[in-house]
């Protein structure tokens, strides 16, 4: 399983929920917050001038209703008491009295009353103003005065109450003339300064209120989305691999339910994961099985191959002999016929002579026939020596036009006699060189030549050679009677000759056309054929420039090269190097060896295997694949990279004695280090396929595995809902076999504190724990690689060993 | 030179074509001898120490490329002839022939004017064919 890589998560939380949640709450309290400050104090704002308002325009009403018949008749001591009536109210500022002259005739500043007004502030009062008004003046003390000012017109004391001639003084309402102004300031500055304080009191309310509905948004946001971050991250880590992790939210919201419903899921994808798994190595299984079948079926016909050509061999063989002493002796009847016979006949006897012309004919026959037989013999050897890939071919560097005119050269004989012309056509200027056999290929070319002169009466023969991309194509064209489309693809098996055999007797042998293919695809080259009935036939032949590089199309037959004969050595030649470090199992394999005929030596260590191995001719060697955890020593190392020893067949084995000094099972298989999951999976697949049990419901104890390794395998393994333990030291291993036994264990004694002996010595001890499979691990990089390569099955006892030498040696078991 | 030939093959009948079609040299003083097999051939060569001999290559317990060596690597008979015959026309068996120092080496099935003129080669004859 390619781990995590395909899940990798693209996308990564960037603002968390919690926060925009926050954030979105903030938002919307200040809003609130703000709006409803900014009302209460537009309210406070409002009622702030109303109250000025009213006191002012009250304040100023009294004081004009008082003051204005003075104004009329300037009564200045009584405005004078007035004035300072009210000046001496606590909040007014100042009282100023101004008739229609701007001439100051009140003033709470009496030094001024008389004088003119200058300013032109009171000026345009006094020109425009028809309606009391107020406004915010600075002071030269600098507070700030609300200064209500109100103009004092005739009508104001000229009512028609007031008046005994109501018509003068409805006149002089009308004119309206006006007497002066009147201004009085007040301040409001402690109503001011507690508006003041009220405002600042609302602003930092509302910020508290702020702060606080805020603290509270994040802590809410952080409850809400608490469980939600906390699926995501499990989400995660499912996605990068990690399947056996599982939400743990309790509760009865949407959120729980759907953080079990996650879980649910997160199972049945770990349970479908292991299953997958396990289906996979089924059809691996079953594949590897296939596999072996079909290496056996392989190796059969192999076998069949072989036997084959040397049944040809043999029968040609026995075919020759007669047929020499026939050719041979219709040779010497013929001599001796024409010799010693025809001039002893009497001339005028026309059935001599007739016999005698039918025996010159049958002799001739007889030697044609046998000649067509040996070349027949020829072919057939020929052929079986192509196909078992015994004939030897020598390439060297040909040029193709100087082979045609060689093969031109041959045929010189046979074009004679008839009507044929042959031609070699090839437009390149540079020679056609390529890699090839000279004899071979001029037997193809003299081949496809003969073979256009035979079925071709009288016409042209053309021969061409044509460069191709990455290839030179030859041909050779007739004008014959050609062949008809559906033998075009015969033409080149064996013992097809086209035609009807029964009216058309052949010729030749019927195996030069499929000598000819095997010979150009020895080459890498392809042979076809084209040709149109009674026009005449083309046949083609390709050769690659680089002989790497096949020329394409076409579907090829596999050829099956014969790995040379078994070597035919007696059992009693070949000497086996035992090495063990207990005497006990080197004796037993001994003595089962040397009752099967062979010869043994033996190493107690290591090393002394080595040197033997150098020292003597041994033909295998059967080691104990954990001595060299014991000696330090990497003897199949050492053996493989020496040139004396490297192709001595090794056969590892891992055997123990019982008490009753019976062979027991050491490890029954091996892991080989650098460890990871899939080996781990690979093996525990094995004996869970073994044992009928489930993958996922498997535990695995890893004993003496070092930690920092141990994470990248055992989450692979918890993916596949597969229970892991891990022990440093044998008397932890020891407590955990009294309780729930593991489905298989894994050992690495590399740093453990039992040798392997030991180990396998307590394990296979008691009878609860001496079926328990045990998986080892293999360190050394050659043995590994030797076990990678073809994985051991257990061997457990003495005839497993003879058997897997016997093996070896291609013998079958005596007896 | 001894003008003696021997033929050595374990099939009467090719014993025999041969004998026939060498039978002409006969007319020439030369002797042909025969033996059926490798071992006979070896104690006819001691004995009779021929100049030339048609040498069948699968016989039985001593085949010819066998007597073959031996004869020339016995410095007495090493400047014998010797045409090897075989049935086996595979590549290999003609470089054991030529390894073990045959000066010929024929396929059968042979042409029996090729034997005679290799003989009357040898001998220096002369014949009309």
């Amino acid at each position: 399983m390619t781990s995590t890589d395909g899940f990798e998560n693209k996308l990564a939380v960037t603002i968390s929920l919690k926060y925009k949640f926050a954030l979105f709450s903030s938002a919307l309290i200040l809003c609130v917050c703000a709006t409803l400050s900014l009302f209460l104090m537009g309210q406070i704002e409002d009622e702030l001038n109303r109250q000025i308002r009213l006191r002012g325009m009250s304040s100023i009403t009294n004081f004009s209703q008082n003051v204005k018949y003075s104004m009329t008749t300037q009564n200045r001591a009584f405005i004078k008491s007035l004035i300072e009536s009210e000046i001496n109210k606590e909040d007014v500022h100042h009282v100023i009295i101004i008739d229609q002259k701007g001439v100051i005739i009140g003033h709470n500043n009496p030094s001024l009353v008389g004088k003119r007004i200058t300013d032109e502030y009171t000026q345009n009062f006094l020109e425009n103003l028809n309606e009391p008004t107020y406004r915010k003046i600075p002071t030269s003390s600098g507070i700030k005065v609300y200064d209500f000012v109100m103009p004092i017109t005739e009508s104001d004391i000229y009512t028609t109450e007031r008046y005994s001639n109501p018509i003068e003084a409805r006149q002089r309402m009308q004119e309206g003339r006006n007497l002066g102004l009147l201004r009085i300031g007040i301040s409001f500055e402690k109503m001011e300064t507690s508006i003041q304080k009220t405002y600042s009191d609302v602003v930092k309310i509302t910020m508290a209120i702020c702060l606080v509905a805020i603290i509270l948004a994040f802590l809410y946001g952080k409850v809400v989305s608490k469980p939600l971050i906390e699926m995501t991250r499990i989400a995660n880590r499912l996605a990068t691999g990690y399947l056996d992790e599982r939400v743990n939210i309790q509760g009865t919201d949407e959120i729980s339910v759907l953080a079990n419903n996650f879980n649910t899921m997160a199972q049945s994808l770990q349970e479908s994961r292991s299953n997958l798994w396990k289906l996979n190595k089924d059809l691996e299984f079953m594949v590897e099985e296939r596999t072996q079948e079909l290496l056996t079926a392989y190796a059969e016909l192999q076998e069949l191959d072989k036997l084959k050509s040397s049944f040809l061999s043999t029968v040609s063989h026995e075919l020759r002999t007669p047929l020499t002493s026939i050719l041979g002796f219709a040779k010497m009847i013929d001599k001796q016929f024409n010799r010693h016979i025809i001039p002893n006949l009497p001339e005028d006897n026309k059935k001599t002579t007739k016999a005698k012309n039918t025996i010159g004919t049958n002799l001739d026959i007889i030697t044609q026939e046998s000649n067509r037989l040996a070349r027949l013999i020829n072919d057939v050897l020929d052929l079986a020596k192509i196909e078992s890939g015994k004939m030897s071919f020598n390439f060297e560097e040909l040029q193709l036009e100087q082979l045609f005119e060689r093969a031109f050269n041959n045929l010189h004989s046979l074009t004679e006699q008839s009507n044929i012309e042959l031609e070699l056509k090839y437009s390149h200027t540079k020679p056609a060189l390529i890699k090839g056999d000279r004899d071979r290929i001029l037997q193809v070319m003299t081949n496809l030549i003969s073979n256009a002169i035979k079925f071709t009466k009288d016409g042209r023969i053309t021969c061409r050679v044509e460069m191709k991309d990455d290839w030179i194509q030859c041909s050779v064209k007739d004008t014959g009677i050609g062949i008809v489309e559906e033998d075009l693809l015969k033409v080149f098996d064996k013992f097809q000759q086209v035609g009807d055999t029964l009216t058309d007797k052949p010729q030749g042998t019927g195996l030069g056309l499929p000598i000819c293919r095997e010979i150009i695809e020895v080459h890498n080259g392809q042979i076809w054929a084209d040709s149109k009935p009674h026009k005449g036939s083309t046949f083609y032949f390709a050769l690659p420039f680089d002989q790497s590089n096949p020329v394409p199309e076409t579907v090829k037959e596999v050829t099956f090269k014969l790995e040379d004969k078994l070597d035919k050595m007696e059992k009693s030649e070949y000497l086996i190097l035992i090495a063990d470090e207990d005497e006990g199992v080197r004796d037993l394999i001994k003595v089962s060896l040397e009752n099967e005929g062979y010869r043994t030596i033996q190493a107690v260590n290591g090393k002394e295997a080595y040197d033997l191995a150098r020292e003597y001719p041994v033909n295998a060697i059967i080691i104990d694949i954990m001595m060299y955890d014991i000696d330090g020593f990497d003897t199949p190392h050492y053996l493989k990279s020496d040139d004396l020893t490297k192709d001595i067949p090794i056969v590892l084995l891992s055997i123990i004695l019982n008490q009753n000094h019976e062979m027991v099972l050491g490890a029954n298989t091996y892991v080989t280090d650098p460890i990871d999951a899939e080996k781990i999976l690979d093996r525990l697949n094995e004996i869970v396929r073994d044992t009928h049990s489930s993958l996922s419901t498997a535990k695995a104890s890893f004993v003496g595995f070092p930690r920092n390794n141990r994470r990248a395998y055992t989450t692979e393994l918890k993916n596949m809902g597969i229970t892991v333990e891990h022990f440093d030291t044998s008397v932890q291993f020891q407590r955990s076999l009294e309780s729930d036994l593991p489905t298989a264990i894994f050992i690495d004694f590399k740093d453990f504190d039992l040798s392997p002996n030991q180990f396998f010595k307590m394990v296979k001890k008691l009878d609860r724990t001496k079926k328990l499979p045990v998986i080892a691990v293999i360190h050394a990089g050659q043995v590994a690689q030797v076990i990678d390569a073809a994985p051991i099955k257990g061997l457990c006892s003495t005839i497993d060993v003879t058997n897997s030498i016997n093996e070896l040696f291609g013998k079958r078991i005596r007896g | 030179m001894n003008k003696k030939i021997l033929i050595v093959d374990d099939e009467s009948h090719l014993r025999f074509l041969l004998e026939q079609t060498l039978e002409d040299l006969e007319d020439y003083d030369i002797e042909i001898e025969t033996a059926e097999n490798g071992e006979l051939a070896l104690k006819s060569i001691q004995e009779e120490k021929p100049s030339l001999i048609f040498l069948d290559v699968m016989m039985p317990r001593v085949n010819g490329f066998d007597v073959c060596s031996q004869v020339k690597s016995n410095e007495d008979t090493k400047d014998i002839y010797i045409v090897l015959l075989t049935a086996k026309g595979q590549e290999i068996d003609r470089l054991r022939g030529e390894e073990c120092g045959a000066n010929k080496y024929l396929t059968k099935p042979f042409d029996p004017d090729e034997i005679m003129e290799i003989a009357a080669n040898h001998f220096g004859v002369e014949l009309d064919f």
